[in-house]
Formats: C-alpha cells, sequence, structure tokens
C-alpha cells in the first residue's frame, strides 16, 4: 500500500504521520522544502477554541480536543503558556455574553480573571480594560513540530522528497496509479495506490492539475514581530474576530497578527509597509505603548480556507474547518483525495480524518493511532549545550547561542539550518553572523547562499523600517557593504 | 580669546574635527552619548570606486585639496602611532574583505593588506576565530581576480574557549607567548608555500604592538604578512578609535558623556539630563540614522530632534543612507554646522566613500570656521 501526500506543511505532515502508523508507505513531495508555505508563515498561536466559540463553534471544539491532546503527544513543540480574552469599555457585550454562554455549551474551560491580576500578569495592557477570562491558549512550536514529524516518519520508513513538485497524475481507468513529479532526478512517475492533495493554498491549483475543481479561498495575513518576549501569555480581544487583535509570545520574541485580505493567487505577497502601520495602531488599542516596542520584521502566510460555494470577496465569512474530499465519491477519480482548509493545531485531526476516509475506500482495516502516539523529541540544540564548552566550537550567532558544532548537520538546507538553530533570527538578523554560519557550509556555494539569506531577511526587516530597526538596517546595510562589500561581489 | 567648538559626536567625523581644531588652538569639547562607528570599520578610508569619484562629492573640493586633506589625515594619523599608506593619486588600492571580496580604498593602515593589482595571496584560516571562513574566502577571491589564493589553517591556541572574540585574540598576541605560538604555527603552515607570496591574516595582530607583530612576522616568515578587517567590534578600529581618543585628551579636548536634546542656533547645546553647554560654534557629528542623529518615525519621516528638522520621507529616498543635513551650514548662519553622516546627499554604502566624505566634511566645515 503506497500513497503520495503532495505538501509538506502541517497538513501534509499530519496525514503522512496518520498514515505512516497505520502502516502504509509514504512518499511526501514537497515543492520546495518544509515549512516554507502557510505552516512557516503562521502566528504561533496553540488555539484554545476560544477564539472560535461563536463564529464556529466547530473549529473551537476540535481545536480544544486537539490543544488538550498536543500536549501530551508532542510536549516537546508545545508550550502550554495560557491566554486571556480581554473586552475594553465599549467593546460588545452581547458577543462577550454569547461568548461565554458557547465556552459552556462546547466544554471550552474560561474562569473570569480580576482585573487585578490580569494587570499583575500583563502590566502593558490597556486600563481600559473591563472584564478578563482566561483560556488555554498554547503556542506551537512549528518549525520544531515540522522537524519532529519528518523524522518520526521517516523513523517508520516513509520518505520525504523536497524540491520535488507534483505536475500531474497517471491513471488507469478512473484510479490514480501514479503521481508525476519534477524534482532534481527530471521528470518521473511515482506508483501509488492513493495520492493526497495537501497542498495547502495552493491545492485548488493541484486539483485543477487532475481536471477536477476545488474551491480554496487564498486569504493572507500580515504579523509583526516584536524583538522582546515583553509577555509571556497569549492575549486576544475579546469581540468578533477581526485585525491586529492577537499577541502570541514565541520564543524570545512576540508576534501581533493578523490581517484577513483576499486574494487570487496562492503566494504570499510582499508585506506591505502601510498595513504593517495599521497593524500597529491595532495592536495599541491593547498596548497603547507598542510605539515604543522595537519591530524586527513583519511576514506575510496565505491561509488556505475551503469554500465549498465559490470564491467571495469577505474571506472572514468562510468556515475555519477543515474538509476531506474522496475524489471517488465526488468526481469519480478513484484514490484522489484533497485535505483543505483548517490551521495548525488541527493538523493531526486533519490527518485521521483523511486517513480514515482512506482506508475506508481502499478497504483497509487499520485503525488511526496518531490520537495515543508521542511524536519524538527531534534531536536539537539542547544536544549541545551538554557538551563540553570547547567542544562547541566557536560562538557564531551571539543572538541566539549557535555554536560550530550545531551546524554538524551537513545535508540541512539554509532554511532547515535557521529555523533549526534560529541562526540570523535574532535582533541582529544576521548582521554578524550570516558570513559566519554561511561561511562554514559550502564554500563553493557561499556567495549565493549570502545573497539569498541577505534578501529574505531584508525584505520582512524593511516593512517595519523605523525607530531603533531603521538604526539596525542602516547597520546592516553599513556592514554588508562597506565591510564586507557584497555590492561588489 | 580663545574660540570654542562643542563637537556633538565621536565617531571619525567627531574625533577629527576636534584633531583639526585642536591643531589650530580652538577649545574643543566633545559631547557624546556613545561610542561612533570608529570601532565598526576597519579603519581604511574608502574614497570612491573609481579614480575621479571626488567629481560626484556633495562637497566641492578642488583635487588637490583631496590630495592635502588626505596628506593632513596622514599626519593625525602619525601623530597618534596609525602608519597610513596613502594610494597615489588617480591609483585606486584595493583591500580583500572577510568574504573574500574586493574592496576600494585611498588611505589604509599599514597593518591591512591592500594592493593596486590584485595578486596571489596565501589566505590563513583560524580555527576558533568565528570570522574566520578561509575556504569561502578563497572561492570569493579567486572567483573575482582570477588569481590563486592558497589557504592554510592554524589550530586553536592553547587555552582558548569558545567566548573568544576578534579583540581576545589580539590580546593574546600582545603577549610574548600568544605571539610566539602564532609565529611557530604559521611557520609550520608556510613551510611548503610557495615563497614570498604574500600572507594575509585575520585581523587579531594585537591591539597595542601591531605594528611591531607584522614586523616580526615579516621577518622571520620570508612572506609580505598583512591583514584583513573582521567585522565588529573591528579590531583595526578598535586599535584607531583608543589611540586617537588617548591622544586627544592628551592634548586637553575634554570628552563629555551625555546626550544632546536640543542644539539651539545660537550654539548652545542641551542635554536630556538638563545640562547646558555654550559655545562659539557646535559641529554636529551625530551621523545620521546609523550613528542616532536621526530617527525614522513610524509613518516614515526622518527627523533631526536635535535640530527639529525633517530630513526627508522615507518614501522619497533610495535608501536610508543618503539622508541627511542638506548643507555643512545646518542652522543659525553658519554657527551650526553639520559633518560626517549627519551631512546628506551621499551614500557609502553605495559609492564606498565613507571615509572621504568624513574627512572632506570636516575640511569644509573647517574652512567655514576659520574664516570668520
Ligand atoms: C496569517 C495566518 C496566521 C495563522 N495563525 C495560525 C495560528 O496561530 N494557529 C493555527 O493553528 N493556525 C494558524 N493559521 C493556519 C495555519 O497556519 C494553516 O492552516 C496551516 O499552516 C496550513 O498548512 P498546510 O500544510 O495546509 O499548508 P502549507 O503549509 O502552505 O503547505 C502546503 C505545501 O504544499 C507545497 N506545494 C504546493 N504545491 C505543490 C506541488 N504541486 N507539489 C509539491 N508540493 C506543493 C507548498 O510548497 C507547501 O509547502 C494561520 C494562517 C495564516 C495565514
Ligand atoms: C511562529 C513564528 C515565529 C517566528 N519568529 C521569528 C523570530 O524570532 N525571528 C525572525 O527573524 N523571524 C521569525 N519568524 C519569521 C521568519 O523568519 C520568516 O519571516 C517567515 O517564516 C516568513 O518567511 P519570509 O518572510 O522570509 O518569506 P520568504 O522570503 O518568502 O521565505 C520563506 C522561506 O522559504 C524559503 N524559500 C522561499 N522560496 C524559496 C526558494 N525558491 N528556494 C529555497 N528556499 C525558499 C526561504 O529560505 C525562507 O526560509 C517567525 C515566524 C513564525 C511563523
Ligand atoms: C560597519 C561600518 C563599516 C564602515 N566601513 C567603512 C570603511 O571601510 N571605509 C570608510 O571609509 N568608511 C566606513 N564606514 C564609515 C561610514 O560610512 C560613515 O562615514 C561613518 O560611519 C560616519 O561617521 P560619523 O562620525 O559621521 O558618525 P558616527 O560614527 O555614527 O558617530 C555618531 C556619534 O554621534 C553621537 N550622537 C548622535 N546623536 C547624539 C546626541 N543627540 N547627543 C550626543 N551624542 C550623539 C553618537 O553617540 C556617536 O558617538 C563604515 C561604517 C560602518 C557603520
Amino acid at each position: 500500500m503506497r500513497v503520495v501526500v503532495i505538501g509538506a506543511g502541517a497538513t501534509g505532515l499530519g496525514v503522512a504521520w496518520d498514515l505512516a502508523l497505520r502502516g502504509v508507505d509514504v512518499v511526501v513531495v514537497e515543492a520546495h522544502e518544509v515549512g516554507v508555505g502557510t505552516s512557516g508563515r503562521f502566528h504561533g498561536l496553540l488555539h484554545s477554541g476560544g477564539r472560535y466559540l461563536v463564529t464556529d463553534p466547530n473549529a473551537a471544539q476540535e481545536c480544544y480536543r486537539e490543544n488538550v491532546l498536543l500536549r501530551v503527544i508532542a510536549p516537546n513543540a508545545v508550550v502550554a503558556t495560557g491566554g486571556y480574552f480581554v473586552k475594553k469599555y465599549g467593546d460588545d457585550d452581547n458577543f462577550e455574553r454569547r461568548w461565554t454562554h458557547q465556552a459552556e455549551a462546547l466544554g471550552v474551560p474560561i474562569r473570569e480573571v480580576p482585573p487585578a491580576e490580569l494587570r499583575q500578569a500583563l502590566p502593558m495592557l490597556t486600563p481600559d480594560i473591563e472584564r478578563a477570562y482566561w483560556v488555554p491558549d498554547g503556542v506551537l512550536e512549528g518549525f520544531r513540530m515540522l522537524t519532529m514529524l519528518v523524522a518520526a516518519i521517516q523513523a517508520r520508513g516513509s520518505r520525504l522528497l523536497e524540491r520535488t513538485r507534483a505536475v500531474g497524475i497517471r491513471t488507469e481507468s478512473h484510479r490514480v496509479t501514479g503521481v508525476e513529479v519534477e524534482g532534481p532526478d527530471g521528470h518521473r512517475t511515482l506508483d501509488c495506490d492513493a495520492v493526497v492533495n495537501a497542498a495547502g493554498p495552493w491545492a485548488g491549483l493541484v486539483a485543477h492539475d487532475w481536471g477536477i475543481d476545488v474551491k480554496v479561498q487564498p486569504s493572507y495575513g500580515l504579523m509583526l514581530i516584536f524583538a522582546n518576549r515583553r509577555m509571556d501569555q497569549v492575549v486576544n480581544r475579546l469581540k468578533l474576530p477581526s485585525d491586529g487583535d492577537i499577541f502570541v509570545p514565541h520564543q524570545e520574541v512576540v508576534i501581533l497578527g493578523t490581517t484577513d485580505v483576499a486574494q487570487p493567487c496562492p503566494d504570499a505577497p510582499e508585506p506591505d509597509r502601510l498595513e504593517a502601520i495599521r497593524l500597529m495602531s491595532l495592536g495599541a488599542e491593547l498596548v497603547p505603548d507598542l510605539g515604543s516596542w522595537r519591530v524586527l520584521r513583519g511576514f506575510n502566510g496565505v491561509r488556505p480556507l475551503y469554500e465549498p460555494s465559490g470564491l467571495t470577496d469577505d474571506s472572514r465569512t468562510v468556515s475555519r474547518d477543515f474538509a476531506v474530499l474522496n475524489h471517488g465519491d465526488r468526481d469519480g477519480l478513484a484514490g484522489a483525495f484533497s485535505v483543505l482548509g483548517g490551521k495548525w493545531t488541527t493538523f493531526r485531526l486533519m490527518g485521521e480524518v483523511l486517513g480514515d476516509k482512506l482506508a475506508e475506500s481502499l478497504d483497509m482495516r487499520l485503525p488511526s493511532r496518531s490520537a495515543d502516539t508521542v511524536i519524538e523529541a527531534h534531536r536539537t540544540t539542547q544536544a549541545t549545550s551538554r557538551r563540553h564548552p570547547v567542544d562547541r566550537g566557536a560562538l557564531l550567532c551571539e543572538c541566539e547561542g549557535v555554536y560550530e558544532s550545531d551546524l554538524d548537520n551537513e545535508t540541512a538546507s539554509q532554511t532547515q539550518m535557521r529555523f533549526g538553530t534560529w541562526f540570523s533570527m535574532g535582533p541582529c538578523q544576521g548582521t554578524f553572523c550570516a558570513h559566519r554560519v554561511l561561511g562554514r557550509r559550502s564554500a563553493a556555494q557561499f556567495a549565493q547562499e549570502m545573497a539569498w539569506l541577505r534578501h529574505e531577511r531584508e525584505h520582512g526587516l524593511n516593512v517595519v523600517g523605523w525607530g531603533s530597526n531603521a538604526r539596525l538596517i542602516a547597520l546592516e546595510q553599513a556592514t554588508k557593504a562597506q565591510t564586507l562589500a557584497e555590492d561588489l561581489s | 580669546m580663545t574660540v570654542s567648538v562643542l563637537v556633538v559626536g565621536r565617531g571619525p567625523a567627531g574625533l577629527l574635527s576636534a584633531s583639526y581644531l585642536r591643531q589650530r588652538g580652538f577649545d574643543v569639547t566633545i559631547l557624546a552619548d556613545a561610542d561612533g562607528t570608529m570601532s565598526m570599520w576597519s579603519g581604511d578610508f574608502g574614497f570612491g570606486r573609481s579614480a575621479d569619484a571626488f567629481e560626484s562629492f556633495p562637497v566641492k573640493l578642488s583635487q588637490s585639496s583631496w590630495v592635502a586633506a588626505f596628506q593632513g589625515l596622514v599626519d593625525i594619523f602619525d601623530s597618534f602611532g596609525v602608519p597610513l599608506r596613502l594610494a597615489p593619486p588617480g591609483v585606486i588600492l584595493r583591500t580583500v574583505t572577510a568574504t573574500g571580496n574586493l574592496r576600494p580604498t585611498f588611505a589604509v593602515p599599514a597593518w591591512q593588506y591592500a594592493s593596486v593589482d590584485p595578486e596571489d595571496l596565501i589566505i590563513v584560516g583560524i580555527a576558533g576565530l568565528a570570522d574566520s571562513i578561509a575556504d569561502a574566502q578563497a572561492v570569493s577571491y579567486r572567483n573575482h581576480v582570477r588569481r590563486e589564493a592558497i589557504v592554510v589553517k592554524l589550530t586553536r591556541p592553547p587555552g582558548w574557549d569558545p567566548g573568544w572574540g576578534a579583540i581576545r585574540f589580539a590580546s593574546y598576541l600582545d603577549t610574548r607567548a600568544g605571539l610566539a605560538w602564532f609565529t611557530r604555527e604559521l611557520g609550520a603552515q608556510l613551510r611548503h608555500a610557495p615563497r614570498g607570496v604574500p600572507v594575509i591574516v585575520p585581523q587579531i595582530l594585537g591591539l597595542d604592538t601591531t605594528v611591531e607583530i607584522v614586523a616580526h612576522l615579516a621577518g622571520e616568515l620570508g612572506h609580505p604578512i598583512a591583514e584583513f578587517p573582521l567585522l565588529s567590534p573591528s579590531v583595526g578600529g578598535v586599535r584607531i578609535r583608543d589611540r586617537w581618543e588617548r591622544s586627544l585628551r592628551r592634548l586637553g579636548v575634554h570628552f563629555i558623556t551625555g546626550r544632546a536634546q536640543r542644539v539651539s542656533p545660537t550654539a548652545t547645546a542641551m542635554t536630556d539630563d538638563g545640562r547646558e553647554f555654550a559655545a562659539d560654534y557646535v559641529l554636529l557629528a551625530t551621523g545620521g540614522v546609523l550613528g542616532g542623529g536621526a530617527s525614522v518615525t513610524i509613518d516614515g519621516a526622518i527627523i533631526d530632534d536635535l535640530v527639529n528638522r525633517e530630513l526627508g520621507k522615507m518614501d522619497d529616498v533610495q535608501s536610508l543612507d543618503r539622508v541627511g543635513h542638506p548643507d555643512i551650514d545646518c542652522i543659525g548662519g553658519g554657527r551650526v554646522l553639520a559633518v560626517g553622516r549627519a551631512l546628506g546627499g551621499w551614500n557609502p554604502n553605495k559609492d564606498h566613500n565613507g571615509g572621504a566624505m568624513v574627512l572632506g566634511s570636516v575640511h569644509m566645515a573647517l574652512s567655514m570656521i576659520s574664516e570668520d
């Protein structure tokens, strides 16, 4: 039994994990690299369901269930920070009533918090808060979870092919028998018994390649990263979900998000300065002093919302829930499936539901085991900190504490290395460490890798070029040009 | 009566202003809230990418004035023990960067590698030094100039630990044991290297005894030897800054730590803790956005708070680095003057003329003060 999964984001890897646990031989094909899609461009929130209590009860319940489950099966990739929903004076009382009512009805635990307690936990919040509720929100370490999933899948004999794009399928009498891919080995066909389209915002395009119409509504959102972890809990605004109403602490930073703008294409657009300014003023409604926080960068992610009834202009009315399509039943193409929409938080559940449908249609009696199998922690930089200091080698990235010995995975791509070690992600954004890390990888590829990293770091920096970040940009440019003469290379 | 000048900022523009002013007998006070950029750059003075770069400068000096200005710079550096090598007029020296690129320069400390024509080189890599990436550096160098670059590598020095940055390496080489280690190790590595080929090493050859170390190594090893600069904190820049500030103190320049909040057109500066300094002139050597003399507001306005003036809009400027005051004569009819990066209209990142423009603007400002 061989299944090809298209897309190595949270959804595709969740599917692959669930299938691998059922004993299926899985091949995941990824056009670029793990996590370059929406799963590496999200807000980092392990939803408690609180956000969707009123607008999407189904999603709320699913999120809460998975939230509780992930703390058990993936404790290395989630942090149970807890979070607050805060209502400002003047925010809709009616919404608050429905929200608390729904929490009880759906079994999502909330607890009203006295304003004094909130002020103590989060003194930077506006004093204009009328009421606050604690919720079991948490932080989802997306990059770590992806790495753990890849390792867990590979440990069970399944494979991941990066830089391999699915371009079509081979069929025999209305049944899928193979997936055509283009990759480092050129064009070839991977034989299979079934194929799963988990291409996130690109899922509509993948289905289109199969001659099938699937409506995916891409909508992008902007997030701003602040350079310091100034809060330890998630903060949500208690009102109808809207723009700029969530703060998430993530490792050493805080992320504010997001916006929601429908767009025709699935690629993430360049972040826009005016939108960043708008997000700052929305965020200041909760944190009045936000203007004095150092912003580090801004980035966009694209939601892969499934929209059964066709494209729409108002993307927030589309369900956050996910859908699993069996194209055998729906379109007469046996062995083809799509899994659409959803959230990072529900990646495992999406895998389970897809797995059940797939097993059923192929007459396999293999139950899902992903709800009670721990996703092992991947070897991380913690291994380094246990070494004798001298064996770590030189300190390459002062901001994030990356040593030479952290680079020992020679086959990792630059992006994997960055998300694995976090180099160039701290306050200096690679100004002083980029050449140190990349110069120790391939000497032949060095110039190209440097140019790519600078480009990637700069486009996130420039969108928030004000205050002390403007000064960092000036320093980065001076170092790059005047110390290293990269412009003359 | 002696004329008093308050210099705000102690980056290269501030220090250079102070040197010139002291030479001419002015009473000089330097007020700065922090170190300037001297310790971030290697200390070689960029002039421009081409021999006639001066034609594009916002500061108009004749070619002979430029030559005279650079000669004056050499004299000042000489006075505090940093020998500068000057390119002859019309010729551009190129120095090698830590990433193997070639960068034009006009005046370079004698300890730093520079040459007019590219040559075959031996590049020294040092284990345990973060900025040392000799293999990658050599590939870039070969690709750029189609010359050979041989890499030799030294192991970590005794007593090394991961906390050793370039400054720590340099102070080790200032010791007798450090220099002996380096001479022995490098000598062993160069045993089979072609004789006479220049050797370039990361900029760690001491903080205090660099000139002596370079001479010693060249004598012992039979190769010309010079450094290539690393990143911040740059050992080359730190050497210059320390010697320069020490010499200015000796010459009677007052150093005051503090942040100026307002500078009035009548040449009075007020600090954020309420101190007031009145002088005959104020030189704003505040370094633009990078130096902290200008800030960018969230809606993209670039503002010099000191004199309460908008310098531009982010949307209109191609690069942050062109931003600054439009004229040296900044406010107050010639009593408040902008020098160095505080003066706009030039882009050292694009044009590689940072050092020249610091020199040129200080030169002009000085002539404006002297004419009075
Ligand atoms: C702004 C924003 C904030 C969010 N915040 C949160 C949050 O805080 N918490 C939360 O739980 N959820 C959040 N989400 C939702 C969550 O991020 C997404 O639902 C989830 O990441 C989607 O994952 P995916 O695997 O479906 O898509 P992706 O991660 O985009 O993966 C799809 C992959 O398919 C690949 N691909 C595409 N076409 C092909 C092809 N032809 N062949 C091979 N590979 C292909 C792509 O390269 C990509 O890697 C947020 C979403 C957005 C947009
Ligand atoms: C939860 C979370 C926390 C974060 N925390 C931090 C933080 O603390 N500090 C920080 O600096 N950033 C942080 N980021 C942001 C991150 O660095 C990126 O800005 C973000 O992932 C979006 O990518 P990008 O803007 O660089 O987009 P892009 O430039 O489009 O790149 C996205 C990724 O895909 C890769 N990629 C894209 N196209 C290609 C291609 N053709 N070939 C090869 N690779 C390609 C890039 O290398 C890059 O890693 C965080 C992101 C998230 C989701
Ligand atoms: C990384 C880097 C590498 C460089 N490399 C080279 C090179 O190789 N060759 C070259 O020729 N040039 C180089 N430069 C020089 C550069 O391009 C500029 O010419 C130089 O930085 C300008 O110096 P400055 O003295 O004008 O300002 P800065 O050095 O920035 O000094 C500004 C000073 O003003 C002070 N200040 C600012 N505002 C106030 C206030 N309100 N109150 C009190 N004090 C204040 C600051 O604390 C600081 O002391 C480099 C610069 C950098 C940053």
